[in-house]
């Protein structure tokens, strides 16, 4: 199976549940457990953020997996959600700051657009859909 | 599931994983620091932003008091991580 998708309910503590997809899904794939940590980061940092930012939602959240043209592709679906585009609306984080001026908030975007090769955002009908993308390419175990 | 306990030369370890729903349980384990520490990272095999935020939240305030966390055994994924963000210009990792 090259896909792998289930939803799950809004709530911080669902995520070693999106854990537990993730490493079944590397794992029947064959895929380099080097890859786990990126994954996973970037799985907690969009699921949680459809949690943190839209407080107000009561659908579940949506998390898929799957190879495509040599490349890994999550795909994330909040399915009441407003439009928060982090490729535009995320804050920008100057990494080079000091501590003192160091501020909470935006590393977790910051973060992900560094570890994945690419992110897309979609928005309709109240449904948003973050989708990220990474290379596969000299990754695989076998 | 983290697991946050003292060393035998009272350096704080960590194991596991410090993800968003360790955060209450770090929050308090790590507002009682009050003093330059040592975290050992060595059984820490992931961390996330909401860690990071406790960390950086912890230093910003012992960096109040003249000290500081010092980072040890810190694997190279989480350093990766630490490097991104440009922490390891505001932490000590040795």
């Amino acid at each position: 199976m090259t896909e792998m998708s289930a939803r799950f309910r809004r709530d911080i503590e669902a995520l070693p549940e999106v854990f537990d997809l993730a490493a079944q899904f590397l794992s029947s794939q064959q895929l380099d457990s080097e890859l786990r940590f990126a994954v996973d980061f970037a799985l907690e940092e969009v699921f949680t953020n459809f949690v943190k930012y839209n407080p107000g939602g009561v659908s579940d959240i949506g998390v898929s997996l799957r190879i495509e043209d040599d490349q890994l592709k999550l795909v994330l679906t909040d399915f009441d959600s407003p439009r928060f585009d982090p490729n535009s609306d995320a804050p920008v984080v100057d990494i080079n700051k000091p501590l003192a001026e160091r501020k909470p908030g935006g590393l977790g975007v910051h973060l992900v657009k560094t570890m994945m090769d690419r992110v897309e955002y979609g928005h309709e009908e109240r449904t948003s859909t973050i989708t990220l993308y990474k290379r596969l390419r000299g990754t695989c175990s076998t | 599931m983290l697991d946050i306990t003292r060393g035998s030369n009272d350096e704080v370890v960590l194991a596991g994983r410090f993800d968003a729903a360790q955060v209450d349980k770090a929050k308090t384990f790590f507002s009682g620091i009050n003093e330059g520490t040592t975290i050992d990272f060595a059984s820490l095999d992931y961390i996330s932003s909401a860690g990071l935020g406790i960390l950086l939240a912890t230093q910003k305030r012992l960096s109040d008091r003249g000290t500081g966390l010092r980072l040890v055994n810190v694997n190279r994924h989480i350093r990766d991580v630490f490097h991104f963000s440009g922490f390891d210009q505001i932490f000590e990792i040795v």
